[in-house]
């Protein structure tokens, strides 16, 4: 049934970045539509032509009925149909380790700059260095949490897949109902030359045929709806999100929290990615050696002052997302995170890299966290 | 269809470090043309050679046509084109080689086959005594899957085209 395993392997990477309701979908595309087509429908189809009989005996005339009958197998079909619907997820998925190879240059290239500037250390040099920082931190890509959050573009890009998808899907279901209707005939009957006259034509095991046209359609028709049901899924979030902000937003109190707070904590309390902290800890990060913890600091309140300032659209669009996260440490997760996550959404602990396409083992180029 | 998982292992580590444009290339060669090569044409081409039906009792004649009519089969020139085009890359030849090869098999396949195939082929070869009528078999499934690879041979080539672009604008930016 030809390689799928290219294909199962991008899509696989889609399946750990994905909402629950996109895995659910990713788990019917796999099973229900490629393995059933690949291990059941194949070999239901295997003889279509072959014992595609017509009586005639004028040669050409099966050939050219079997032709005007089947323009295009049943099989081949689903298998487009399969392609097509899967490749926005690639698209949004390129996009993420676009985003991802981005950010991780960004920060290369930061880290850089910050080990050359301490050499020449000076307070308003830091504050300045801290400003490009923050502009990294308003990423999609969380490096110390292994996270993708979804906003902006990434975000876009997502639901524009999605959408995408519920296309194409519809697409195909009407495309194969104005092709063969819903069910196949036992009978054909064809007028095309060379046949002299009409030819009755016999379907090969048309009532096998049927079943299995069923059920993929039946499996079409609940993948659009899983499409669907994502797509208000994010909608309503993100409308549940865009609420509770503007209930909550009452910066002032924090503020005075951020005054008040030792230093250390203060980066505890109001960094975004919950695990920087322990990113800077770690003796095995690459890049983050050169920074000391009062870089580290300062960078925090730099970030969370910007923070604050973009406050309602980033928790609107960070909130409810895509996240696949390390929990080794969750509760430093639970506390550092300024908008409150929810548990749904906590999935797994790799994170993409731009050569996790193919596997799922931690490379030596990952950067270590 | 053999097994592409080795060309698959040899292109990938060779784009490790390819611009998106690459990465994006490398993914519509195995999704959109290795896949439906295996999956699906290889499928509606199968019976190709049983199912070219000649209007003769000629002995040889049949065969003599389908040799006339297909001198390559689309499956095996498809299978030749993916391996030369990808040779480029593993062999880190060039971006310009890797698009004339793509055009040049391009436009074989358009000299060759045109772009559909019809289901009466008029054949005159020895040893058909007469012009004789043969029928290709699906011939209609067979065209969408020639404008289905032709058009991702397209999307290719401008793949391609999108990254040489970016190399040269990346090399030629002063202190890029």
């Amino acid at each position: 049934m030809g390689d799928w395993s290219f294909l199962g392997e991008f899509l696989e990477e889609v399946h750990k970045h994905s909402t629950v309701v996109g895995k659910v979908w990713l788990t019917v595309l796999f099973i229900f539509r490629m393995l059933v087509l690949g291990t059941a429908a194949e070999s239901s189809w295997g003889d279509e032509q072959s014992d595609f009989m017509c009586d005639t005996q004028q040669p050409g005339c099966e050939n050219v009925c079997y032709d005007k009958a089947f323009p295009i197998s049943h099989v081949r079909f689903w298998v487009l149909q399969i392609i097509f619907v899967s490749t926005p997820s690639l698209v949004y998925m390129g996009h993420a380790m676009h985003t991802v190879r981005m950010e991780e240059k960004k920060k290369m290239k930061e880290a850089e700059i910050e080990a050359r500037e301490m050499k020449n250390s000076s307070d308003t040099y830091y504050q300045q260095k801290c400003s490009v920082a923050e502009k990294a931190e308003l990423s999609c890509w969380d490096e110390s949490g292994g996270k993708i959050i979804l906003r902006g573009s990434l975000l876009n890009t997502y639901v524009y897949s999605i959408l995408i998808r519920t296309a194409m899907e519809v697409a195909f279901i009407v495309g194969q109902y104005i092709l063969y209707g819903i069910f196949l005939e036992t009978l054909y009957i064809c007028q095309r030359a060379p046949c002299p006259h009409p030819v009755n034509c016999y379907v090969s095991r048309p009532t096998e045929k049927n079943v299995f046209i069923v059920f993929m359609l039946a499996v079409a028709v609940l993948s659009l709806f899983l499409s669907l049901a994502e797509l208000y899924h994010l909608g309503w979030k993100k409308a549940k999100e865009r609420c509770s902000r503007a209930y909550k937003s009452s910066p002032s109190t924090v503020p005075g929290r951020l005054e008040s707070a030792p230093q250390v904590e203060r980066a505890q309390m109001y960094t975004p990615p919950p695990d920087f902290n322990q990113c800077l800890a770690s003796p095995n990060g690459k890049f983050i050696s050169p920074f000391s913890n009062k870089v580290a600091s300062q960078q925090n309140t730099a970030n969370f002052a910007t923070e604050r300032v973009h406050g309602q659209e980033d928790a609107a669009s960070e909130g409810p997302f895509i996240k696949s996260s390390y929990a080794e440490s969750p509760e430093v997760a639970n506390e550092c995170a300024a908008p409150a996550f929810p548990e749904s959404y906590f999935n797994e602990k790799r994170r993409l890299s731009k050569t996790s396409r193919a596997s799922s083992k931690a490379r030596s180029d990952d950067l270590s966290v | 269809m053999g097994d592409w998982s080795v060309l698959g292992r040899l292109l990938e580590g060779a784009h490790e470090h390819a611009t998106a444009a690459g990465h994006l290339w490398l993914s519509v060669l195995f999704v959109f043309r290795i896949l439906v090569l295996g999956a699906a044409a290889e499928r509606a081409w199968g019976d190709e050679a049983a199912g070219f039906a000649c209007d003769t009792q000629q002995p040889g004649c049949q065969s003599a046509c389908y040799d006339s009519a297909f001198p390559i089969s689309h499956l095996r020139f498809w299978a030749l084109q993916i391996i030369f085009v990808s040779t480029p890359s593993l062999l880190h030849l060039g971006h310009v080689l890797h698009a004339l090869l793509e055009v040049g098999f391009m436009a074989g396949q358009c000299a060759l086959f045109g772009f559909a195939l019809q289901p009466l082929y008029a054949c005159r070869r020895w040893p058909c005594p007469n012009a004789v009528n043969c029928y290709v078999a699906r011939p209609t499934e067979k065209t969408v899957f020639v404008l289905f690879m032709l058009g991702t041979a397209c999307v290719s080539l401008l793949l391609n085209l999108a990254e040489i672009y970016h190399l040269a604008a990346t090399k030629c930016r002063p202190g890029g």
